[in-house]
């Protein structure tokens, strides 16, 4: 019975915008729900972890907990990022509790099995006995760290927890065509461009509430002045992505008139185009001419997202300290932008304790990029 | 086979080890336990040095220490590694 119910639920968002109603309130509240979404949302596909930028050099390791799951993201001798699942293979021991550079290897505190960056195992000392270091019962090679699968775009760190998802570069095919012009390096200034959000949300409502401009007008008044709601575009690719675009960005000016330079090489219409897309699930990406960004909204529990914002730029002239002051201004100017939305994101959320409420019903005009989500959702939780 | 019993060379030792354990100070342990394995080595005590050469081995290796490669060449020699 109560499957059933669950998937009328789910067969209502995955009806055509104008009849749809939106996922229902357990999606949004309920254990069992968020256990299942962890898995078929987020374990399934590509998630967001981190970001690359935090292990600039060979060496560097980021323990982190994802939903539960300890990783550890290296970068290798080779310079490679790997991800790995935090724990020995020993006793599951965690590993590495903070960033840092590892010299040698990664030694577990407790029996001091090592490995190396690439995840091999180089040592398990006594594991014969005191002062005997092998065992024919402990195949080394067979026993290096739990890789997980993990692919860089955009400095953002995504994993594929499961390892069943289609390659990276398959999955999101059309999001990398659709900004390829913007293949760069990206380049990060420090903790002048980072900040994060604690939210007393669920993750999703970010997502929802990121994909559409209709709610512009009324929650960022300041856009208004030259933004205008007819200024926008939808941007959908059903199963990967949604969003917004609009027609009339400006670049962001200093009080000497100065700007951040252009990423090279881009067509005419990024002049004035900015595009602002949710990579599903759980990464928020902007362009814009001269700088981007990327939101991992991080689910900490069904009612607890915590936003990690980090800015780049794409020249080097924009991040030395002739422009310090002007990145000041622009990560002011972002973070009013995304406080402005906590009030609605957290509204919403405190919404889905009405017992009556049905999912909600979208905008066919204004909503159909928010409706995409919904309906990728509910395909991914009744697979 | 046994753990070395309270080793001489170690009791001298001890008070470092000890403290850089608490330092976390890895290229000290490596040092202070390869100090002690050939204190036992040249007492030709094998079963002893090859547990103190595993211990400055590991946290040699785990520094990324030349010596680690010193430490390991005398366990392979022992049939340690």
């Amino acid at each position: 019975m109560e499957q059933r119910l669950v998937d009328e639920d789910l067969a209502r968002v995955m009806e055509p915008v104008a009849t749809a109603n939106g996922l229902s309130n357990r999606y949004y509240t309920d254990r069992q729900c968020f256990e299942a979404e962890k898995e078929r949302v987020f374990f399934d596909n590509w998630a967001a972890i981190g970001f690359a930028k935090d292990v600039p050099e060979n060496g560097d390791a980021m323990p982190l907990t994802f939903l539960g799951q300890p990783l550890v993201v290296i970068r290798g001798r080779d310079g490679k990022l790997r991800v790995f699942q935090n724990i020995c293979r020993h006793r599951g021991m965690i590993l590495v509790r903070e960033p840092g550079r590892i010299r040698g290897a990664i030694r577990c505190p407790y029996h001091s099995w090592c490995y190396d960056l690439d995840g091999a195992l180089k040592a398990t000392p006594h594991v014969g006995g005191p002062g005997h270091n092998t065992h024919a019962a402990i195949d080394r090679d067979a026993l290096g760290l739990i890789e997980v699968r993990s692919h860089v775009w955009r400095d953002v760190v995504f994993v594929n927890i499961s390892g069943d998802a289609p390659p990276f570069e398959e999955a999101h095919e059309k999001m990398l065509a659709r900004w390829r012009e913007f293949d760069r390096p990206l380049l990060h200034s420090g903790a002048d461009s980072s900040f994060k959000l604690e939210v007393a949300t669920n993750w999703k409502l970010a997502v929802e509430n990121y994909c559409e401009s209709y709610h512009l007008p009324w929650v960022h008044p300041g856009l208004n002045s030259y933004s205008r709601l007819e200024d926008h575009y939808h941007i959908e690719e059903p199963g990967a992505f949604s969003g917004q675009g609009t027609l009339v960005y400006r670049q962001l000016r200093g009080d000497e008139n100065e700007t951040f330079a252009d990423a090279p090489g881009l067509g005419e219409k990024w002049d004035t185009a900015a595009e602002y897309i949710a990579l599903y699930p759980n990464v928020l990406f902007g362009v814009h001419r001269d700088h981007s960004f990327a939101i991992i909204l991080e689910p900490r529990d069904n009612a607890s997202t915590v936003e990690h914002v980090e800015i780049y730029y794409h020249d080097e002239s924009s991040t030395g300290p002739e422009r310090a002051a002007l990145r000041a201004k622009n990560t002011a100017q972002w973070r009013v932008v995304f406080e402005e939305d906590i009030f609605v994101v957290e509204g919403m959320q405190e919404g889905r304790n009405a017992v009556h409420f049905d999912g909600g019903r979208f905008s066919p005009a204004m909503d159909s990029p928010t409706h995409m989500f919904h309906h990728w959702i509910a395909t991914q939780l009744a697979r | 086979m046994p753990l070395p019993g309270p080793a001489q060379p170690l009791d001298r030792l001890n008070g470092a080890v000890i403290a850089a354990h608490e330092a976390g100070d890895g290229m000290r342990l490596a040092g202070l336990y390869g100090e002690a394995a050939d204190r036992f080595a040249e007492d030709g005590d094998i079963a002893s040095a090859c547990f103190f050469y595993t211990q400055a081995y590991i946290f040699a290796l785990e520094q990324g220490a030349p010596e680690a490669e010193r430490y390991a060449a005398v366990l392979r020699r022992h049939g340690r590694l």
